[in-house]
């Protein structure tokens, strides 16, 4: 995607969002003490301010000359990597065992990660030792010592 | 003085004590989502049968140590260990990358012991005059130096100013997230209970500055083997690099501590006040977020000095500056020593004591760090297919451990993602990230004064302080816009005589 | 071979640290077996964190089986994070809540908590901790019929600095009292005592533990507390004065519901014994804190007749319908 394009997309974005913003914040009740600016006044001006800066932003995108593209050479590790951390953190946060999913977590970045410098026994153990080596690195600062529970 | 009647043995255990508390600091500061804070509430309960000096100067070396610790994850891993190292990762981590990590940590070692010494030498000697002076500021200079901060921001901008002005409004918005002090009404949480408390700040900074930067180094080539040569992993500083970082260094020094001893602003803007006064006065602006000395060495300076500063309130008025002296304040109170303008005269020996072990604190802390420092240097050379995991799993453990929270986990995941995006784009994460942290400083600020005021404006020029910050920003705002027209007056004509020849 | 080494040592590392959790799990059979996790809805350091600390310090001394408790700061949500963690946690005895009762008390009434007054099994009442009114030391009220005097004559005038938890409590003694006065919201009790000491409001609502070294200083002196019981000293309370309002703040400790007998007596016994030990209650008066014992059912009463008072308030304020 070009530079263009994308900054259209975000700033639409943007704008959804300030007008949800908008609407809370005008639903807000009024200060209780008279003397003083409601909860709603400040998000009340930063929605407006908002609109104003994001509609300045697509005009100069409209008349930039910019014609950059957005380079995401290594797609694949990148969604790979949301999705291994978004399964870890469901997992743990719902089944908990914090320490044998990290041991599984960390093999499989470093697995993957590694992957392209081609795969044998010893780097799988290396991998592997890794992986473990730093689990109970966690388990001994994180658990004994600070008394982290996860 | 009668620090000097203790023996021998006793001085030998206390320096014993000051660096078993340094390098626990160091530690802990290191590590992402705790800081100081924590590592003197986990060392507090061992101090419960020791002498009083000792157990105060254990917490204190402990504090100061885990404000320079903080750094040492921002520079080495682009994880920012603590609120107040923020500001250090703009250009320590650039610093580092870029084949000298040793350099990198050695300005933001120096600058820290600096800065340290300074908070030292004002809590020293200025005691009583400052704290005075910190209690005559309250709500309506609160807000001015709120917006004193945002006003620089334009230092932090990256080139598009509308995106850096839009990061700036949007990190406003996130501040207002959560219940509202004044009403008690729930403000954009959309039903999410973790919300309630607002945003977390571990979470946002981890978030937009670590999540975002472990996209962007997988993005790059995992495989690749770093070379940081021999030069590269020394941390001697030689003369000339130390006084090219010598006037950052006094700047930030001087902010850290004033903005230390001030109840309520916090290391966190104190360090970012410092990185932008830096950059305006600085010869060479261009280098700042490329790896600029001067950008590790204000930042680090400030931090360490707002420890000194935060120290002055709390011994001489019993009010502490910040969540970590409040529980110091807890230790002096178990010990029976009630700190207050009384505790110069009443209990000299201890106050004169603390204030000589201040100054060993720092000086434990540039030895440690300098025998540590060329490990923490070392991280850098393990490629980066090894290291994003580590990073990525520091920064969930980190995030969890501040609140306890997988809510937060998910906000920091979330954040993340969007910000690696958005620098893409040119929108300026720093700018975000400081308009969050003053944000709250700001609107609540403003709120609280016009109750004061009974609903008159007028509160913030008829107080002489509030009037002087208020014309420093308008001469602020007025620099920057006449500097602009000329600049632009100067391009105009450039160009035009372009097109004339 | 260095790799090899290492693994052969973390391995090594594995079997002794499974090793010791197997003989502590085998040896006994009676509860404790293991460390008892005590949930602290506030941040490592702040509000109650330091009696936590104390008491729990004593208790393990009279904890059976040499066990420990590990104090976990579960914070967020105003306190009542932590608070729904003890709530959904096994009953077994092993995870407590070390709570302030206003998380119970209070933001039931609000509807964004999962729990209720009565959902819980009370352990113990450790703490009260009254609210007073500070005002400066030379403030020329002397007493609370002067500053009543003063309040009525000049409506709107006097200024009170208050953390949010305190705003609508004060809103109710206005509307009690049938006076007016200016609240000043601060984020946190050192940010609302600052702005007393340094004359930018007229008086402060806080604790003795929070205020203890100023008012050992002798820079600020309370005026009156809204406790509901009798306190020493000659520092009349809102209901004396004949403002019915009483606002009780407790700290006590908490389990899941169902949490079997006799589990819930070893703990009663073993926490009693703590706070009956002279050390703690030095090391307690030293932090301003005031143990007062109340037993589980007790304690359950006052929790009750607190979250109805509450109720009282956030409606009198007009936070709830």
């Amino acid at each position: 995607m070009s530079q263009k394009k994308a900054t259209y997309v975000v700033l639409i974005v943007l704008i959804l969002i300030g007008a949800r913003y908008w609407m809370q914040a005008n639903d807000l009740s009024g200060a209780a003490n008279q003397d003083t600016i409601g909860p709603g006044y400040f998000p009340n001006v930063l929605s407006i301010a908002l609109f104003v800066l994001c509609g300045i932003s697509f005009l100069q995108t409209l008349y930039s000359k910019d014609e950059e593209k957005i380079e995401l050479p290594s797609k694949k590790l990148l969604a790979a990597t949301i999705m291994v951390t978004v399964l870890f953190v469901a997992s743990v946060s719902t089944f908990g065992f914090f320490y044998l999913q990290t041991f599984l977590f960390l093999l499989v970045l470093f697995t993957i990660y590694r992957f392209s410098t081609g795969m044998n026994v010893r780097i799988v153990a290396a991998n592997a030792a890794m992986a473990f080596g730093l689990s109970l690195f966690f388990y001994v600062v994180f658990d004994l010592v600070m008394t982290v529970r996860f | 003085m009668e620090f000097l009647h203790l023996d021998i043995i006793d001085i030998a255990l206390l320096i014993f004590v000051i660096l078993c508390g340094t390098f626990v600091g160091m530690f802990a500061g290191s590590l992402p989502g705790i800081g100081a804070m924590v590592a003197i509430v986990i060392l507090l309960p061992l101090t419960y049968n020791m002498e009083p000096l000792f157990a105060i100067l254990l917490l204190l070396a402990t504090y100061q140590a885990a404000e320079y610790g903080g750094s040492i994850s921002s520079i080495t891993l682009g994880i920012p260990g603590t609120p107040a190292a923020t500001a250090t990762l703009m250009d320590g981590t650039p610093l580092a990358r870029s084949n000298s990590p040793g350099k990198a940590l050695a300005y933001s070692l120096t600058a820290s012991t600096m800065g340290g010494v300074f908070g030292a030498v004002i809590l020293t000697t200025l005691a009583a005059p400052m704290a005075s002076f910190a209690l005559q500021l309250s709500a309506p200079e609160f807000a001015l130096i709120g917006l004193l901060g945002l006003a620089g921001v334009g230092a932090l901008s990256s080139q598009d100013i509308t995106k850096s002005l839009i990061s700036v409004v949007l990190g406003l918005m996130a501040a207002t997230i959560g219940m509202d002090d004044f009403t008690g009404a729930l403000r954009f949480t959309e039903g999410f209970n973790g919300l309630i408390d607002g945003l977390n700040i571990i979470a946002v900074i981890t978030g937009v500055f670590a999540i975002s930067e472990i996209l962007t180094m997988i993005n790059k080539n995992l495989n690749k083997k770093r070379n940081v040569d021999r030069e590269g992993k020394k941390v001697r500083l030689s003369l000339p690099e130390m006084t090219k970082t010598a006037k950052p260094m006094g700047i930030g020094s001087i902010t850290g501590t004033i903005m230390g001893i001030i109840p309520g602003i916090g290391p966190g803007a104190s360090s970012w006040f410092a990185y932008a006064i830096a950059k305006k006065s600085s010869k060479h602006k261009e280098q700042f977020g490329k790896g600029s000395p001067e950008g590790i060495a204000a930042p680090e300076a400030a931090n360490n000095a707002s420890v000194g500063g935060a120290l002055l309130p709390l011994l001489t008025l019993g009010i502490p500056g910040s969540a970590a002296t409040a529980v110091i304040l807890g230790a002096f109170v178990i010990h029976g020593i009630q700190p207050g303008p009384e505790v110069i005269t009443n209990e000299p020996a201890l106050t004169y004591g603390i204030f000589v072990g201040f100054f060993l604190t720092t000086v434990a802390m540039f030895i440690t760090g300098k025998i540590l420092t060329p490990w923490f240097a070392r991280v850098l050379t393990i490629p980066a297919s090894i290291l994003v995991p580590v990073i990525l799993m520091l920064s969930i453990i980190g995030v969890y451990t501040a609140q306890s929270s997988y809510f937060d986990v998910w906000v920091a995941l979330i954040l993340g993602l969007c910000a690696f995006f958005l620098i893409k784009l040119r929108f300026s994460i720093p700018s975000f990230v400081l308009a969050f942290i003053l944000g709250p400083i700001i609107e609540s600020n403003v709120r609280r004064s016009l109750i004061m005021s009974d609903g008159s404006y007028l509160i913030f020029v008829t107080r002489p302080y509030s009037l002087v910050i208020l014309l420093m920003i308008t001469a602020l705002i007025l620099i920057t816009i006449i500097t602009k027209l000329n600049r632009n007056k100067q391009e105009t004509t450039s160009n035009s005589s372009g097109i004339s020849s | 071979m260095k790799k090899h080494c290492l693994i052969i040592y973390m391995a090594v590392l594995l079997l002794i640290i499974s090793g010791c959790s197997e003989q502590t799990s085998g040896r006994e059979e009676e509860y404790p077996e293991k460390a008892i996790e005590i949930i602290l809805p506030f941040p490592a350091g702040g509000n109650y964190d330091g009696a936590a600390r104390t008491l729990t310090k004593y208790a393990e001394q009279y904890l059976p089986n040499e066990q420990s408790f590990a104090l976990i700061n579960k914070t967020g949500g105003a306190n009542t994070a932590g608070v729904t963690e003890v709530f959904h946690a096994d009953p077994d005895g092993y995870t407590l809540g070390f709570v302030q009762t206003s998380a119970i008390t209070a933001e039931p009434h609000y509807g964004h908590v999962s729990y209720n007054h009565d959902s819980f099994q009370p352990i113990m009442k450790v703490l009260q901790v009254d609210g007073y009114m500070f005002v400066n030391d030379d403030a020329p009220w002397e007493s609370f019929d002067d500053w009543l005097d003063y309040v009525k004559k000049n409506p709107g005038d006097f200024k009170v600095s208050a953390v949010p938890g305190a705003v609508p409590l004060l809103e109710t003694i206005q509307a009690e009292a049938g006076i007016d006065f200016d609240i000043v919201p601060f984020d946190g009790f050192a940010e609302a005592t600052t702005a007393l000491l340094g004359g930018h409001v007229d008086a402060t609502v806080g604790t003795v533990p929070g205020m203890k070294t100023h008012l050992d200083d002798g820079n600020v002196r309370p005026l009156f507390s809204s406790t509901g019981r009798d306190i020493k000293g000659d520092i009349p309370t809102l209901k004396e004065k004949g403002v019915e309002i009483e606002d009780n703040k407790m700290v006590g400790l908490i389990a899941p519901k169902g949490l079997p007998e006799e589990k819930a007596d070893i703990l009663d016994e073993v926490f009693k014994k703590a706070l009956d030990d002279p050390d703690l209650q030095k090391e307690f008066e030293q932090l301003g804190y005031e143990a007062v014992y109340a037993d589980a059912k007790e304690f359950q009463e006052q929790i009750t007749s607190t979250f109805q008072t509450d109720e009282k308030i956030l409606k009198t304020a007009g936070l709830i319908e």
